[in-house]
């Protein structure tokens, strides 16, 4: 019994950065109706630039953290302008193929330059633990669950209390009515798509708190990012809120249950499942 | 009223949207042959419908019946295949295949062998006057091409009911007048026809009956001349630009 | 706008035809055949995944699974009850034809990036399941015990593999050609452009998006036999991975998908690129062959989204006149 409590709680743990890397996913979908292949990479160039910022200036993670969230904000605008923004107005398969190639660059630039060689950060309080009526909680899973929560608030604070954010949410709704109204577009593409990514920095530093990061460690994390987004509805930020935490614990359970190897299995058949039962996820959100 | 033809009939049909009744307790019958116009304004409903009857949404309440099958539940394609065509507000080519093609595509529901269906669909290219453009691709083509392509691929695939939805709109005096008179003749050889339209000179010179759909509900139906002098009829469009 | 697609040349075709032929005559390196039968073997794949992909418009990331099943089946039957490889690749493509369907239905009404989503997860699922079954020695992979023989479908010498899927892709590219002529073909295409007017029109989309669906994987299949064969080594991340799905994707698009000789094109001009970077730049710098292709991807994508076939009918329509076309080419 307690050990299934451990497993839950972990996968509680580590659903919160489920949910924060699929936030940005969902919320790039949202605004700009764009999958963006290359969000687990964006994880796992977030998790070397955290590395790079402690190996040549020895800045600890959390410290490091709101850097990295700005410089992957800065690097989402500028791909955003460069690059996704010419596949807009082409085919689906462009915006597939821009992004998917994306992410096979980076993947394969990560191995040239920085090889396949695991990178893990060792931070002093990486051996804490709480023990709480027998349950054992790290530290740094908890500091790391904690802050994918604050930033998922401070995203929604944002999107529902700014003037930006709420340029966003109108052309999420409606782009042309949103152009009307003299909401410059491109720029709010480019500012969400760098939120979706500064996400992902926070997501990626946290995780450098207690995981370890190679070239293709950004995989099943997309993967299952891709499943949250589904699970609690395409768009719908506290969906993907929700939906992280129920795979988290669902991927943790199933592993401890049955084996580890089948955790992507037991996700995928929750992704089916939600799929034929309710298309729109928890929440039904945009099935377009 | 000669012998009873009945093709069509739907029955206390509704539909609801989170709350809002989009089309509320619709009846009526069709004839074989008829020309059916359905105005309404804005919003009235009426694409709405045609949604409905083939296939694309499920009424929440009523029964469709066609030539005395019940095709309430069914899909689409299972509808087109049954006898009814539609074309679409805005019109929707494949554009990226020529108008022949297109027409083709259509024809193959009825003429499994491509020859055939080819030969078929140069005929209903002819019909709809669009025998000299046959190789143009759909995407590059004016909007009153468009529209005839689209009623070229009802016509192709059999159809014996054509629900047409604003087939006028967009085009000019000519171009409507040149519909008009595809309509009559393709009614003339056994087709019914129920046409959604805003442009009143058309559909009122052509129906040999009117519906009047508004919020949803069907508040007048008759011959042309009766319902422009319906109060009920007047009221909904008052406000509208629509003269009679 | 009149359309004017390259003429498919019949003494063009010919002539290529010819050169194909003779080419083991001409290329005794062993080295050099390889690549040659490399670039046939994802040319076949890629004109298999351009059915469902490019004609149907369902792009699919997840048909490496048909490819390493494929692979397995005729390999199990061949290995555990001594049944020829070459009936094993007929029950192989049959087995994954009916696998599309079945495991296919629940995506028919999943649209654009829930339906990738699916295919991604369903191939990873499939491999994952590999990776972990004892019986197919899962982890370890399944080395085929070199018994030269026709009838086991092994060969010494390259030149009767070259030959082979030589053969598979002609007859693969006539089956697309046909399948481009037919009312299947059509219908994919309709599919493609619009699937509710598609609907309109009385096309039944879940069935021929099945058909083609199950034709896709069935030649998937076969190519993963070839493979099992031509190799004697299978694993499964070596099969399923989503690398060779994203590769199958690539290659008909680079080329030009919905054209018929897109994927040829594709695989000419990318599986040489590809094994000139694996040559030269071993280790880590494998990566690079992958920095290559994801800048093709990249580029195409943003670029030039009809591919190589399209680029050359664009320069073709400036100097032709127009003619009935014959294939639906995406433009």
């Amino acid at each position: 019994m307690r050990e299934i409590l451990q497993a839950i709680v972990n996968g509680i743990l580590l659903g919160g950065i489920y949910s924060l890397i699929a936030i940005g996913l969902s919320l790039i979908w949202g605004v700009m109706r764009i999958i963006n292949w290359a969000h687990g990479a964006m994880v796992m160039l977030s998790m070397y630039i955290t590395f790079f910022a402690y190996s040549m200036f020895g800045l600890d993670p959390l410290i490091a953290l709101p850097l990295v969230a700005v410089i992957m904000f800065i690097v989402g605008y500028i791909l955003q302008m460069i690059l996704v923004e010419r596949t807009l107005d082409s085919p689906w398969i462009s915006r597939l193929c821009a992004t998917f190639g994306l992410m096979m660059l980076l993947e394969s630039l990560a191995l040239l330059f920085w090889s396949s060689n695991w990178r893990a950060i060792p931070v002093t309080y990486g051996t804490w633990t709480f023990c709480i009526g027998g349950i054992f909680i790290s530290f740094s899973r908890l500091v790391a669950f904690s802050l994918a929560l604050l930033m998922a608030l401070a995203l929604h604070l944002f999107l529902n209390r700014t003037e930006i954010g709420k340029a966003i949410k109108a052309t999420a709704q409606d782009r042309e009515a949103a152009a009307l109204m003299g909401i410059n577009i491109h720029n709010i593409y480019r500012i969400t798509f760098g939120l979706g990514l500064a996400a992902t920095g926070v997501a990626g530093a946290s995780l450098m708190t207690f995981y370890f990061v190679f070239p293709k460690v950004g995989f099943p994390f997309a993967l299952t990012a891709y499943i949250v987004c589904v699970l609690g509805g395409l768009g719908k930020l506290n969906g993907a809120v929700l939906g992280g935490l129920i795979i988290g614990i669902a991927q943790s359970v199933s592993a401890y249950l049955i084996s580890p190897e089948y955790k992507m299995a037991v996700s995928f058949v929750i992704f089916l499942a939600v799929l034929y039962f309710k298309p729109g996820g928890i929440f039904g959100g945009v099935t377009e | 009223m000669q012998k009873s033809n009945i093709i069509f009939q739907i029955q206390e049909v509704s539909k609801s949207f989170g709350g809002v009744k989009a089309v509320n307790q619709v009846s009526f019958q069709a004839q074989g042959k008829e020309i059916i116009g359905l105005i309404g304004p804005n919003g009235a409903g009426k694409t709405t419908l045609f949604n409905l009857i083939t296939g694309f949404l499920k009424p929440d309440e009523g029964q469709i019946y066609f030539q005395n099958r019940d095709i309430t539940n069914l899909k689409p394609h299972r509808i087109c295949q049954l006898g009814i065509g539609r074309t679409f507000q805005v019109v929707r080519p494949l554009s990226t295949l020529t108008i022949l093609e297109n027409i083709v595509t259509a024809a193959l529901l009825r003429h499994n062998n491509y020859r055939d269906a080819k030969e078929y669909a140069i005929y209903i290219a002819q019909v709809m006057g669009l025998a000299s453009k046959i190789n143009k691709i759909a995407g590059g083509i004016p909007v009153a091409d468009k529209k005839r392509l689209g009623f070229a691929q009802a016509l192709a695939t059999g159809a014996k009911l054509l629900l047409l939805d604003e087939v006028a709109a967009g085009l000019n005096s000519t171009e409507v007048d040149e519909f008009l008179n595809i309509i009559r003749k393709v009614s003339l050889e056994g087709l019914t026809i129920i046409m959604v339209e805003h442009v009143m000179k058309a559909v009122m010179n052509v129906a040999g009956r009117i519906l009047v759909l508004d919020h949803g509900e069907l508040i007048a139906q008759g011959r042309p001349e009766e319902v422009t002098k319906n109060e009920k009829v007047i009221k909904a469009y008052l406000g509208d630009q629509y003269k009679f | 706008m009149k359309k004017n697609p390259l003429p498919y040349n019949i003494f063009f075709i010919i002539f290529s035809l010819i050169n194909l032929l003779l080419l083991p005559i001409f290329m005794k390196n062993p080295y050099f055949l390889d690549i040659a039968i490399t670039v046939l073997l994802y040319a076949f794949l890629g004109n298999a995944w351009n059915i469902v992909g490019g004609y149907c418009g369902q792009a699919s990331l997840g048909h490496a699974a048909y490819y390493g099943i494929g692979a397995y089946i005729s390999t199990i039957l061949s290995l555990k009850f001594g049944i020829s490889p070459w009936i094993g690749m007929i029950v192989g493509a049959a087995f994954a034809g009916i696998l599309a369907i079945i495991l296919g239905y629940p995506s028919l009404r999943m649209k654009g990036p829930y339906f990738v989503f699916f295919t991604i997860g369903f191939a990873e699922t499939i491999r994952v399941l590999f990776l972990t079954w004892k019986w197919v020695e899962g982890s370890r992979g399944i080395i085929i015990p070199f018994q030269n023989n026709p009838v086991n479908f092994i060969f010494f010498s390259k030149i009767p593999y070259y030959y082979i899927i030589l053969g598979f892709l002609i007859i693969g590219m006539f089956i697309t050609y046909s399948i481009s002529r037919s009312k299947i073909g059509k219908y994919s295409i309709a599919i493609r452009e619009d699937e509710t007017m598609a609907e309109a029109l009385g096309i039944d989309t879940a069935l021929y998006k099945s058909y083609t669906f199950a034709i896709s994987a069935s030649l998937m299949a076969v190519g993963g036999t070839f493979y099992a064969q031509y190799v004697l080594y299978i694993h499964p991340n070596d099969l399923m991975s989503l690398n060779n799905s994203v590769i199958f994707m690539l290659i008909a698009v680079a080329g030009g998908k919905g054209t018929l000789f897109g994927p040829l094109i594709g695989s000419a001009i990318i599986m040489p690129l590809w094994e000139y970077f694996r040559a030269t730049f071993g280790g880590r710098f494998a990566g690079l062959g992958i920095v290559f292709a994801g800048s093709i991807i990249l580029i195409i994508g943003t670029a030039v989204p009809q591919g190589i076939m399209g680029i050359l009918t664009k320069i073709y329509a400036k100097y032709s006149i127009s003619k009935d076309n014959i294939v639906g080419e995406e433009k």
